[in-house]
């Protein structure tokens, strides 16, 4: 899939001049300043930059779980820049994985039970539950381990259990945030190279990151810094080691 | 979340932290059981107090009995005839609407012997034949005895069942046998309805059941030798009339008595109203008690619920960023914290039940089961548990996912 054919259909996710402002008293934080951007389907994507870059608060946004105070957000062509807490709230349930640095997985709960998780706060109907968290698991190669507690799994299966959580309602993003910043690594190998497979099925996965090595899995790479896309690559396939 | 699961998660969140779950369903458990352990003495009381007065002849029941003269009319209390069988005739005879008059005269521990057989009556009582009526004494088999009876002093008896059981072979039909009374000869002519009312394990009417009766004139002439009679019972038309049947009957046996004061008319609703007054004081105290408890259970259900909170800011930022809106998070915190105090209040009612049962054998206090205890214990840690996990419940629910996530 190249740029041109990109072009003739809506991407998924577009921002317009989007902006985070945050009110400190006397100063004005500008998380984000304006900020253009467009994720088309089946992408691998990685946002790169350093702390304070303002990359976090673009994932927020990406991710539903927070409100731009300026510019204009579309996904799947429908403009989404006013919604309310709620409807963040069904968008994040349906349409978006999220794979945290630090798994966040229930440690109460066993594995199966940590990615059915996200079936209870859809909005949608939800039939054959089990079955398709088991699909889910097998996806990451974790099919055996559903009956286990987290605290039982190492890091990178608590990983693969969480982007197993992720896949659970087929959304139509994978954010991941950091996925790889608490693994050693080859066991971040490991976890990028699941991600690449699950791009390859047609998964559309936004990494965000501060690492470059992490990066260059990614097929596209947008930098941000001070609060503004600084800068866009696009690898070669021959590129990725 | 559907409710299945918040409550199938609250079990979870209890058995997680199974100590200091335990730790405040005991504060719950103890303020149910002592609700429900409270409200069966009070219910145990009254029960008992209203049937007794019920079944030994209600509230239209009056009972005259000698009493001592006040200090200023001791010197001249002689002219005084004193309690007889004639006040009970004026009374009879008087403008009174009254539904019955009997002058009454007992004793206790008659020996009852037949045969082989003997048996201590608990009260032998004579009196005329509407006694039956006043005391609402009724007939299993047999007859009560009449009018003739007692102007003939006959010797017939009435026994009542537990006497008759003790008296006579199971099967056996009393009616018309003949048994010896203190070594006079009576025919049994009937036999009263055996009488239950059960106070955990104490049967309240056993003392009607260990009666026996038998015309006044025949326990008098026959077996005690006395003229006097003990005290006069007196059945008002009504319940309205008591009071003023009451002060009438006062002033009639004053008068005959030559202005000595030397007779108490005792009627039950003095005593109804005492009861009545007791029963609020008594429900009043329960309530107190019920509502100390509910504030200490509440405060242990919220302490709890807050500390789980504090504990769990990561798990609410995951459930939101998975899609969950506040009010899942809420209604997960509420139900967690219903749980627990359901929990609490189920086991307490089994405790209260289970000390209820314990206090059977007592004779002195005697709580009974209460089914409105039960709902009252119910409805009280539904409250605790819903109450306590309101603010905790609200403030989860309102953490922004972002902040929650980065939480450590």
């Amino acid at each position: 899939m190249n740029g041109k054919t990109q072009e003739l259909r809506d991407p998924l996710l577009e921002l317009r001049g989007i902006a985070k402002h945050y009110d400190m008293g006397e100063t004005v934080v500008r998380a984000l300043d304006g900020v253009d951007l467009k994720i088309w389907e089946g992408e691998f994507t990685a946002i790169l930059g350093p702390s304070g870059s303002g990359k976090s608060t673009l994932m927020h946004l990406l991710g539903f779980l927070d409100q731009a105070s300026g510019g204009e957000m579309y996904f799947d062509g429908e403009n989404v820049s006013g919604i309310g807490p709620n409807q963040r709230a069904m968008i994040r349930a349906d349409k978006i994985g999220f794979v945290f640095q630090t798994f966040n997985l229930l440690p109460r709960l066993s594995v199966l039970e940590n990615v059915l998780l996200p079936t209870s706060y859809s909005r949608t109907p939800q039939l054959r539950v089990r079955d398709r968290a088991r699909t889910a698991l097998d996806r990451v190669g974790m099919a055996d381990r559903a009956g286990h507690r987290p605290s039982q799994l190492s890091g990178g299966q608590r990983q693969r259990v969480a982007i197993a959580r992720a896949l659970m309602n087929e959304p139509r993003l994978i954010l991941a945030d950091e996925p790889t910043g608490n693994l050693d690594s080859t066991t971040a190998r490991s976890i990028l190279d699941l991600f690449k497979e699950l791009n390859a099925q047609g998964g559309t996965v936004l990494i965000v990151t501060h690492d470059e090595k992490v990066a260059r899995h990614t097929r596209r790479q947008i930098h941000v810094l001070d609060g503004r896309i600084c800068k866009e690559t696009t690898a070669q396939e021959d590129a990725v080691p | 979340m559907n409710l299945v699961g918040a409550v199938a998660n609250g079990f979870g969140e209890i058995w997680t932290h199974k100590l200091r779950s335990l730790l405040t369903l005991v504060c719950v458990l103890l303020g149910v059981a002592s609700l429900v352990l409270v409200q069966g003495f009070i219910d145990g009381l009254f029960d008992g107090w209203r049937s007794s007065i019920e079944e030994n002849g209600g509230i239209q029941r009056i009972r005259i009995m000698t009493d001592t003269p006040p200090e200023s009319q001791k010197a001249r209390s002689g002219i005084s005839p004193g309690l007889s069988i004639e006040d009970a005739k004026a009374i009879q005879q008087s403008a009174l609407l009254l539904d019955g008059v009997t002058p009454m005269a007992d004793q206790n521990d008659a020996l009852f012997q037949r045969g082989r057989k003997s048996f201590r009556c608990r009260d032998l009582v004579g009196g005329w034949p509407e006694i039956f009526q006043i005391r609402r004494l009724e007939l299993g088999q047999g007859r009560a005895f009449g009018d003739l009876d007692e102007q003939t002093a006959a010797q017939v008896v009435v026994l009542g069942a537990g006497v008759a059981k003790a008296l006579f072979e199971e099967g056996e039909d009393p009616v018309g046998k003949t048994v010896d009374l203190r070594g006079v000869p009576f025919t049994v002519i009937g036999v009263l309805r055996p009488y239950e009312k059960w106070y955990g394990t104490f049967n309240l009417l056993r003392e009607k059941n260990e009666t026996a009766l038998v015309p006044l004139s025949s326990l008098m002439r026959r077996i005690s030798g006395s003229t006097v009679p003990q005290g006069i019972e007196v059945q008002a038309a009504s319940v309205e009339d008591v009071t003023r049947t009451a002060a009438a009957l006062e002033s009639l046996l004053v008068r005959l008595h030559r202005g000595i004061e030397d007779v108490r008319v005792i009627s039950q609703d003095m005593q109804v109203a005492t009861f009545r007054e007791q029963k609020r004081a008594f429900m009043i105290g329960g309530m107190a008690i019920a509502a100390v408890s509910l504030l200490v259970s509440g405060i242990g259900i919220m302490n709890l619920m807050l500390a789980a909170i504090h504990e769990r800011v990561r798990e609410i930022g995951v459930r939101k960023a998975l899609g969950a809106w506040s009010r899942d998070i809420f209604v997960q915190f509420v139900v967690e914290s219903c749980t627990l105090s359901v929990c609490g209040g189920l086991v307490g009612i089994g405790l209260g039940f289970g000390l209820i049962s314990l206090l059977q054998g007592n004779e002195t206090i005697r709580p009974i089961f209460s089914v409105n205890a039960a709902l009252v214990g119910f409805g009280f840690s539904v409250t605790v548990g819903v109450l306590a996990g309101l603010y905790p419940a609200v403030k989860a629910s309102r953490l922004d996912p972002i902040e929650a996530l980065r939480y450590d």
